[in-house]
């Protein structure tokens, strides 16, 4: 993502998504903007945004060990946490320290690849007959897994339109009809894949599948309040 | 926000949408519509009810001053026009406007079917018959809200309204706007053509074009109400609806030509697509009880006016910034000769390589050298 994708990302999407409210700390936890920038988006409180080079060279697919205190922030210090590109070798400590440093009740936003995009089911055999190593981005179930164990609450999924710099549409996954809509009305298919997803999904929605209709999932979690409300 | 705004609507803002009449269960959905080409911080989102296949509610969500506006007048303008009982079935009904915290948030209905230009994108609609069909709609659409939207006549001032525009567009961009002399005296000799002709007062809808046309199996609709402007020229609204097909390059199959290329396709060239243009335009005037040729001045004026806007608004407010007014104004200025908007005997003897010189309205006024 580049420094304008990335400007443009952050102004629109997180606070559409999460519950930001006026002098609220949100971090950003990004590869592409220098360690230490601060980033001010309207009526807000200025972004810290983390180092996490989501892109860098790394593509081994073992966990890379979790680093406390890897984020130069306090514990329970920020009320929004959102990881647009963290990859599967650093899923395991960046969402460790996403729930460290959020405060109770606050908000995590995390994109994930979809590892049961009907796409990559198909292509898997033939990856797995070339020995490929798997692909570098955080898978969904990983992701989600990964939020159970640091204590967070999935609170909902989002299927994103296209990728994730030219999101145009996000879709509750909670709701089929709501998917079945989409692909009925408002999805322009752009490749094969989303050509055949759309010629698919009332078949996919009608056996609770729909999900794998969309290769990217937007994720947003919460850590659990302290007295019970958010 | 998103989850929040559910909330707002499920807590306080129900009301408004009981009030009218309609019924949406919780729990509540929503599909998020953004648009991130002007970082405007605002998005619309679908709302559906428990176990609807439709959303029935749109919510539109704007942080930005400018977006604020925009929503506030698009309410007070649905709240105007669907008062009018002809057009009350084919615009959104305004349910409320509301604050939540430093945003402003709008609630209308939703208007069953398809964007045209979705399903242009899609290529459902390829066949000239289709096409025809669809562009037919859009105008006689539009001759209805023109109708109801009518605000008196203007007496076309003839010369000085070539005059003062040009004069602008040259003290605003200077060089970048190229139009040869004889463009000019061209547009100014069928201004004066046409002095004191009464022109009607309209309503325009400002941003009219393929994908803010809805449409179904019989019936249209029209969305995105926040440029609205009363007092307008006849014709605009059916120009940027056409010039917006352009951008889909409609006739060629081909969604990849450069925009300049795909303008001088469709209002210069010779093909099925111009000529439906031009037919739509024909059909219009004669419904409006203006005479024809006046679509080539009209036309050129509506060009100098969206190049002047776009001075004014920067590059980035045509098309995202992949073509320009300004380009397009050029590009017919050296080429207005081949116009499909061109008064038709004057084509034919202008392609035959003879002169045109004008000297008053009627037959007389086409003479050879």
């Amino acid at each position: 993502m580049n420094d304008q994708r990335m400007q443009s990302f952050i102004l629109a999407q997180p606070i559409t998504l999460l519950p930001i409210q006026p002098s609220q700390r949100v971090v950003i936890l990004s590869g592409t903007a220098p360690c230490g920038q601060v980033v001010v988006i309207p009526d807000v409180t200025p972004i810290v945004v983390a180092p996490a080079n989501p892109y860098d060279t790394e593509r081994s697919a073992r966990p890379a060990l979790p680093r406390q205190g890897a984020l130069p922030l306090s514990s329970g210090s920020v009320h929004h946490v959102v990881a647009p590109s963290i990859t599967r070798a650093q899923a395991g400590w960046l969402l460790a320290e996403a729930a460290r440093v959020l405060a109770p009740g606050g908000w995590l936003l995390v994109y994930a690849r979809n590892d049961h995009w009907m796409q990559w089911l198909a292509h898997r055999s033939v990856r797995l007959r070339r020995n490929r190593a798997p692909r570098p981005e955080l898978p969904l179930g990983m992701c989600t897994q990964l939020l159970r164990q640091n204590q967070l609450t999935v609170f909902n999924l989002y299927g994103i339109d296209g990728e994730l710099e030219h999101m145009n549409h996000l879709i509750p996954l909670d709701q089929p009809g709501a998917v079945r809509f989409y692909f009925h009305r408002l999805i322009v298919p752009n490749s094969h894949a989303s050509r055949f997803a759309r010629r698919c999904a009332a078949l996919f929605t009608a056996i609770r599948l729909h999900s794998a209709l969309f290769r990217s999932i937007a994720v947003v979690a919460q850590r659990p309040p302290a007295h019970g409300g958010p | 926000m998103f989850p929040a705004l559910l909330h707002r609507l499920r807590a306080e803002w129900i009301g408004a949408i009981n009030c009218a009449g309609m019924a949406l269960e919780p729990p509540f959905s929503a599909i998020m519509v953004s648009d991130l080409e002007d970082q405007g911080l605002a998005a619309s989102f679908l709302i559906f009810g428990a176990g609807q296949s439709q959303p029935s509610v749109v919510l539109k969500w704007a942080h930005t001053p400018d977006r604020q506006t925009y929503l506030a007048r698009e309410q007070r303008t649905l709240t105007e026009l669907w008062a009018i009982s002809a057009l009350s079935g084919t615009i959104p009904r305004p349910l409320g406007c509301f604050q939540a915290e430093a945003s402003t948030v709008t609630l209308q209905t939703w208007l069953c079917g398809s964007s045209l230009r979705v399903l242009l994108q899609r290529q459902e609609r390829t066949s000239v018959g289709q096409i025809r069909h669809d562009l037919f709609r859009a105008q006689v659409w539009i001759q209805l809200l023109q109708t109801a939207t009518a605000l008196g006549a203007l007496q076309f001032p003839g010369r000085p309204a070539i005059e003062q525009r040009v004069e602008l567009l040259h003290r605003k961009a200077g060089d970048r706007v190229d139009l040869p002399q004889r463009f000019v005296d061209r547009l100014a000799a069928e201004a004066e053509e046409f002095r004191e002709l009464r022109l009607p007062l309209v309503g325009r809808h400002g941003d009219f074009g393929p994908r803010n046309f809805v449409v179904s199996t019989n019936r249209v609709g029209v969305i995105n109400w926040g440029s609205f402007t009363r007092g307008a020229l006849p014709l605009d609204d059916i120009f940027s609806f056409a010039v917006e097909m352009v951008e889909l390059c409609v006739w060629s199959r081909s969604h990849w030509l450069e925009m300049g290329h795909a303008f001088y396709e469709a209002f210069v060239e010779d093909n099925w697509f111009s000529k439906l243009i031009a037919e739509c335009v024909d059909r219009y005037l004669r419904a409006m009880h203006l005479p024809e040729e006046i679509a080539y001045l009209l036309f050129s004026l509506f060009l100098l006016d969206m190049a002047a806007l776009e001075l004014q608004r920067g590059a980035a407010w045509a098309f995202g910034g992949r073509a320009s007014w300004l380009q397009f104004l050029n590009h017919y200025a050296s080429h207005e000769r081949h116009s499909i908007f061109y008064p038709k005997e004057r084509r034919m003897i202008a392609l035959s390589g003879s002169t045109v010189v004008p000297a008053g309205r009627g037959a007389s006024s086409i003479r050879t050298t």
